[in-house]
């Protein structure tokens, strides 16, 4: 028995997936097998939660990394939450939370449905596009369709799948590959023009006429559609030319929620009926002292840095007494503290309120000494710890999602931890205890990095470095310039002194666009200044 | 309920498939065939089983490990199945693992796919003809879910 089933074990070959993947996660079941890519349902093995996993089996394919950066930067209710990314050297896992209810096309399946159920479905639809299409850059989620929509439970709805979804780029002008379902994609995704927003408007129109006629044909649908106000609400969505479509989603929304006046009078009346009940109800346990006994007190996240905790109280707009629960901390992606008293909700004011403490002399070192708080944030992208007493980097090396790290300023004397973080973008270590940088060369995305202030005495220390087109040493002085023509991407570099005084270097970085001066080195710079194809500055 | 020309009594897809490799008269094979070829509710393929196999569905919804009234809900359709409960009746009919696929087509379920370790174990039990019991110990042996243990009755695809 036992060799068979050995045997059998031999065949199945889920040594494909990353192995983090499957320590963390048993496969249930393949939802959708392609060879380019696998939808799988999939298990936490320790909290026993439902998930799904979308694994793109070849990395390299257009589309691999886009559901999972999508998806990690929105936070909406009609949005599933991304949980994580897992990669080996060939295939991606993207973890979304799962989303338990029926798809719209199931429940399709059985009826139409009624007028007013169908506007509550659209106009929740209209609320997550606004949403999506209200990110700078919008989202379009360019797969619109029965499929991809979810009815909850409790009656909201969901859109699941960014596969496809893209980041609209204002500057090109054509989608060169069509994805989509095609009953329900525009005439543009073709590749008549770019997709923009009226791409999912339009699909949200075929989702309506198939949502109250069972229809995909556009002229069937319309004469199918009783209401005659939602009629011309669907000719509209689905004009040929995007420009005679609705320019937003909110546009819609209005034009729907005008489409039938009674059913507004009636729903304000069915609403203030509800809130008496409630009301009436809330007044009688208050009464009868049951309250306390209707919900145990749910638990919330405890941390151990207070002002991290303000930080993500700021993020999440929460005071002081509320709760935080684990769920909530899922949607925090932003955190910048600045020494003892800045704590601010982006980076730009975080340097404008730093800078004017700075000159007024009135900064002072903050309290964080441990980072472990931030482990509960998995969807982390921007963290700022400036000036504090922190020494261990090493929680951060368990948050891939990390695309800044501001830790400028803190006697940190190891940056190992920061080692292979893929995403990471932009990094201020200015101030730390390090004369080596050359390792951060296994962040692939790497090219802005503050270093000024640190031990670093020469530019070996960023050998590797080549993608690097930023590059500050603010308070630092190299002993020589050479080696410096590695870094051959540079647009910007600070410095602040270099000892034998020889900057022509720098004229071999053919990129180079601004060079920034400590003064004692202008004299230097003069001398080269005839040859330079870049300007140089003074501090 | 056999006549001696048609078939009343509608045959699986692999059976059908044979059926047109076989056949040298594509026509006269639609004829035949007809009524094999509309696709069957999961509850007219429960029970189209049932006869095919001279079982009564007691005898299923036990041998599958369900509970009892969930059972005869399953079979009167009153409720869907999960994935793991349409895999339950499969061992409970005693189904090959081919016969599995197809019921869990018509219960618009996915199929199995030998590539995932649980799948694979699962398919395993049900070519050796094993009986719940003891693909559940298997299952618990190689620390996997159970079958039931999938808590949702999910549709995403």
């Amino acid at each position: 028995m036992n060799t068979q089933k050995d045997k059998l074990a031999a065949e199945y070959d889920e040594r494909r997936y990353p192995p983090d993947f499957l320590a963390r996660y048993e496969i249930l079941e393949g939802l959708s097998v392609k060879p380019e890519c696998e939808t799988v349902y999939v298990k936490d093995r320790q909290s026993g939660k439902f998930a799904v996993a979308k694994c793109y089996m070849d990395k390299s394919l257009l589309s691999r990394e886009d559901e999972g950066r999508i998806l990690s930067s929105l936070r909406h209710d009609g949005l599933p939450c991304f949980l994580g990314e897992y990669e080996s050297d060939t295939v991606l896992c993207v973890v979304r939370e799962y989303v338990p209810g029926v798809t719209l096309a199931e429940l399709l399946e059985e009826a139409p449905l009624s007028e007013p159920e169908a506007m509550t479905v659209l106009l929740q639809l209209c609320d997550i596009l606004s949403y999506l299409h209200s990110q700078s850059p919008p989202v379009i989620h360019r797969d619109l369709k029965p499929q991809n929509i979810i009815l909850t439970d409790d009656g909201k709805v969901k859109l699941i799948d960014f596969g496809i979804s893209r980041v609209y780029d204002a500057a090109a002008k054509k989608d060169t590959v069509f994805y989509g379902t095609q009953e329900f994609a525009p005439p543009e995704q073709y590749g008549f023009s770019q997709t923009d927003q009226r791409t999912d408007l339009f699909s949200l129109g075929v989702v309506m006429g198939y949502i109250l006629t069972g229809q995909t044909d556009l002229d069937a649908a319309a004469a199918a559609i009783k209401n005659k106000r939602l009629s011309r609400i669907y000719r509209k969505c689905t004009d040929f030319s995007p420009r005679g479509r609705y320019a937003s989603a909110g546009e819609l929304k209005s034009a729907l929620l005008r489409s039938d006046g009674r059913r507004q009078r009636a729903a304000a009346r069915t609403l203030t009926v509800s809130l008496l009940c409630i009301l009436f109800l809330c007044a009688g346990f208050a009464i009868g002292r049951y309250t306390d006994v209707l919900s145990p007190p749910p638990a919330g996240v405890q941390f151990i840095e207070p002002l991290i905790e303000q930080a993500v109280r700021l993020q999440l707009g929460k005071s002081g007494d509320e709760l935080i629960t684990e769920e909530e901390l899922l949607s925090v992606t932003e955190l910048y503290i600045f020494g003892s008293e800045v704590i601010a909700k982006t980076e730009e004011e975080m340097n404008e309120i730093s800078y004017g403490l700075f000159a007024e002399n009135r900064m002072s070192t903050g309290s964080i000494k441990s980072l472990s708080d931030l482990v509960m944030l998995p969807n982390l992208q921007c963290v700022a710890v400036a000036m504090q007493q922190v020494d261990d980097l090493t929680p951060l090396a368990s948050l891939p999602q990390l695309r800044v790290i501001i830790v400028k300023n803190n006697p940190i004397e190891d940056i190992s931890p920061l080692y292979g973080l893929k995403r990471l973008e932009k990094l201020s270590l200015f101030g730390i205890l390090v004369s080596d940088f050359s390792q951060l060369s296994s962040c692939p995305r790497l090219v802005d990095l503050d270093a000024g202030a640190t031990l670093a005495r020469t530019p070996a220390a960023f050998a590797g470095l080549d993608m690097l087109t930023n590059l500050n040493l603010y308070q630092l002085t190299f002993d020589t310039l050479d080696g410096i023509e590695q870094l051959r991407r540079l647009k910007f570099i600070q410095l602040s002194g270099v000892v034998d005084g020889d900057l022509s270097p720098l004229l071999i970085l053919p990129e180079l666009e601004t060079v920034l001066l400590g003064e004692s080195l202008r004299d230097n710079a003069e001398e080269i200044k005839e040859q330079a194809h870049f300007t140089f500055t003074y501090e | 309920m056999q006549t001696d020309n048609t078939e009343t009594v509608a045959i699986g897809t692999s059976t059908l498939l044979r059926r047109i490799l076989k056949t040298s008269n594509l026509r006269s094979f639609l004829d035949q065939n007809a009524a094999s070829m509309t696709v069957p509710t999961f509850v007219e393929y429960l029970d189209r089983l049932c006869s095919e196999r001279n079982m009564v569905r007691e005898h299923v919804i036990l041998r599958a490990g369900i509970d009892r009234g969930f059972g005869h809900q399953l079979f009167r359709g009153s409720r869907k199945p999960s994935r793991d409960n349409v895999l339950r009746l499969a061992i409970g009919f005693g189904l090959d693992v081919e016969e599995t696929q197809e019921l869990l087509r018509a219960a618009r379920r996915t199929r199995l796919y030998p590539r995932y370790k649980r799948d694979a174990a699962i398919i395993y039990g049900l070519s050796h003809h094993n009986t719940i019991i003891e693909i559940q110990s298997s299952l618990s042996e190689m620390g996997m879910t159970l079958l039931g243990g999938e808590r949702h009755e999910h549709t995403e695809r």
